[in-house]
């Protein structure tokens, strides 16, 4: 069109050229900054199991604060028994069902009620009384309702998830720029297609934020469900070793829980990361 | 202006506050813009320019008078009055330019190869034919501004309605868009309703400005023509006199806006 324009796009032609060499030194940043991510999380690592040491040391009883290597030890004697790896799974079970089901339900409604106003009139009320009610409470009631099987422990974790990733859709909807559902309604656009493709891309870092917290609410309340009428998964090992007095064994628990969702969190990242990079640019 | 292809006839327009009285924004505006016509609205802040813009545009209802385009009345937001705004905002940051590009081809069910190629062509046309693959968020202020107007472009608006378009955009940027606009609407034959506080930038672009009384309640004070001839330089002694006219007639508004706000104070 005119100089100036072409000046802009030479420019932008020099800047996207470079081939193999700058092809080298992106792979080069790439390894340096995976190194070094994981040098600080092995330094961090160092530090806790360093304190943890000086802790269990100072304590002095090996029965009530072991230290890392009586707990690695037992970590050990569960994964032989194949005890951890079954609980693990059983917890992981629980969470994957109750987080994908909450999720779901959370972003449906929290989508609903943040494109509607008779919707989010009609629902507020309710949400803003039970959000404040926590999962625990509900667990002698769910018991009754559901029985003592997987329904009632997986209908908490559901709950748990539910209302964070619901708030996060409703504020995501809220936060998709006026200009931009103005911008399609004059390119010719239906509610419909506003919906599609505008309110729902533009929400959905939003709802990806509120899974992610949800997680972490997926993860503390498995525990708690298993701690009464379970006999499988993390909160049970937690729970039952306190009877015994099996310390290091709880410990083994808590880290399990830890590693694991830690694990989740990463994969959650990394999945929306890669299969929803774009939407992360607005 | 009855008889004109864009007419506002006595149109009023408020704004409810509660159990207070409205507040009228606009009482009893006449304007007309002709098909083709490149006409630019200033106005201190506040006097309604931009609520003039969302009513044309069908965002907002006129609570009296009437506005008609080509004797039709506005009644919701078209395809043929497409709105190019202020910032960047209304890109889609999760799609690439030409995407964007595509946005209103693909709302109208146009087939992607025949949307791919009508918006590369307006890529080409507004100087961005090879950053199509790139995101908003990788493109700078005054790329994203050609982004938008390719964007209308390929829906082959008649109209477009720019809300300070350029108001975000440095010196330098700002002047080389007024110059590519200009060479686009000539082009096209679109007509253009553009608002800015900027009066240089009024007289290189129009063909015609309207200068806005102060609200509350506001409508046209005086229009006037610019029969410079193209392209305009800011050093021409025609365009220093044109300057210092609107520029008076302006500042009276502005005057008196602030005299209300320091009464009210």
């Amino acid at each position: 069109m005119t100089s100036s324009s072409d000046a802009m796009a030479a420019t932008a032609r020099a800047a996207g050229s470079g081939g193999p060499a700058r092809t080298r030194a992106a792979v080069l940043k790439r390894v340096r900054g995976t190194a070094s991510l994981v040098l600080r999380y092995a330094v961090a690592a160092a530090a806790i199991g360093l304190a943890w040491e000086l802790f269990s040391v100072r304590f002095d009883s090996p029965v009530l604060f072991p230290g890392p290597a009586k707990t690695a030890a037992r970590a050990v004697e569960l994964i032989e028994e194949g005890r951890l790896q079954a609980d693990i799974l059983v917890s992981l079970r629980r969470i994957v069902i109750g987080f994908a089901v909450g999720s779901l339900v959370g972003a449906l409604a929290g989508l609903a009620m943040g494109s509607s106003r008779l919707i989010a009139d009609l629902f507020r009320p309710l949400v803003n009384f039970f959000r404040f009610i926590a999962p625990t409470a509900w667990i002698a009631t769910a018991m009754v309702w559901f029985g003592l099987g997987e329904a009632s422990k997986i209908s908490l974790i559901i709950y748990a998830t539910v209302f964070v990733v619901l708030l996060s859709s409703m504020i995501g909807v809220g936060a998709v720029a006026p200009n931009k559902i103005r911008a399609a309604r004059c390119l010719g656009a239906t509610d419909r297609q506003i919906f599609f493709l505008v309110t729902l891309p533009g929400a959905l870092t939003y709802v990806l934020t509120g899974m992610r917290m949800a997680l972490m609410n997926a993860f503390m309340t498995v525990v708690a469900a298993e701690m009464i009428a379970a006999e499988a998964g993390l909160g049970f090992l937690i729970y039952n070793s306190r009877q015994w007095m099996e310390t290091d064994s709880i410990f083994v628990g808590m880290l399990a829980l830890g590693i694991v969702g830690l694990m989740a969190d990463r994969l959650f990242v990394l999945v929306s990361r890669t299969l929803l990079r774009r939407f992360s640019f607005h | 202006m009855a008889g004109s292809y864009i007419d506002f006839s006595q149109v009023d327009f408020r704004y409810d506050a509660g159990l207070g009285p409205p507040n009228w924004i606009l009482k009893g505006l006449d304007l007309g813009i002709d098909r083709g016509e490149f006409y630019v609205l200033l106005g201190p802040s506040g006097c309604g320019k931009t609520t003039a813009l969302n009513l044309l545009a069908g965002f907002e209802h006129v609570h009296g008078g009437s506005l008609a385009v080509g004797g039709r009345p506005v009644t919701a937001p078209g395809v043929d009055r497409v709105v190019i705004f202020q910032g960047d905002d209304s890109l889609y940051g999760w799609l690439t330019a030409q995407e964007n590009v595509e946005f209103g081809l693909k709302l109208a069910g146009v087939p992607a190869a025949d949307r791919r190629r009508k918006a590369q062509q307006q890529l080409d046309f507004v100087g961005l034919g090879k950053q199509g693959h790139k995101f908003p968020s990788q493109l700078s202020g005054g790329m994203k501004q050609r982004i938008q107007i390719a964007r209308a472009l390929v829906c082959e608006s008649p109209i477009l309605l720019m809300d300070e378009p350029f108001a975000a955009l440095d010196a330098q940027t700002r002047a080389i868009l007024q110059d590519e606009l200009t060479t686009i609407q000539q082009r096209t034959a679109s007509t253009v309703l553009f608002i800015t506080h900027d009066i240089g930038e009024a007289i290189i672009l129009a063909d015609r400005v309207g200068i806005m009384r102060s609200g509350p309640g506001s409508a046209l004070k005086e229009e006037i023509e610019i029969a410079l001839p193209r392209p305009r330089r800011r050093g021409d002694p025609a365009f220093g006199a044109l300057y210092d006219r609107i520029h008076a007639i302006l500042s009276e508004e502005v005057t008196r806006v602030l005299r209300r706000e320091q009464a009210s104070q």
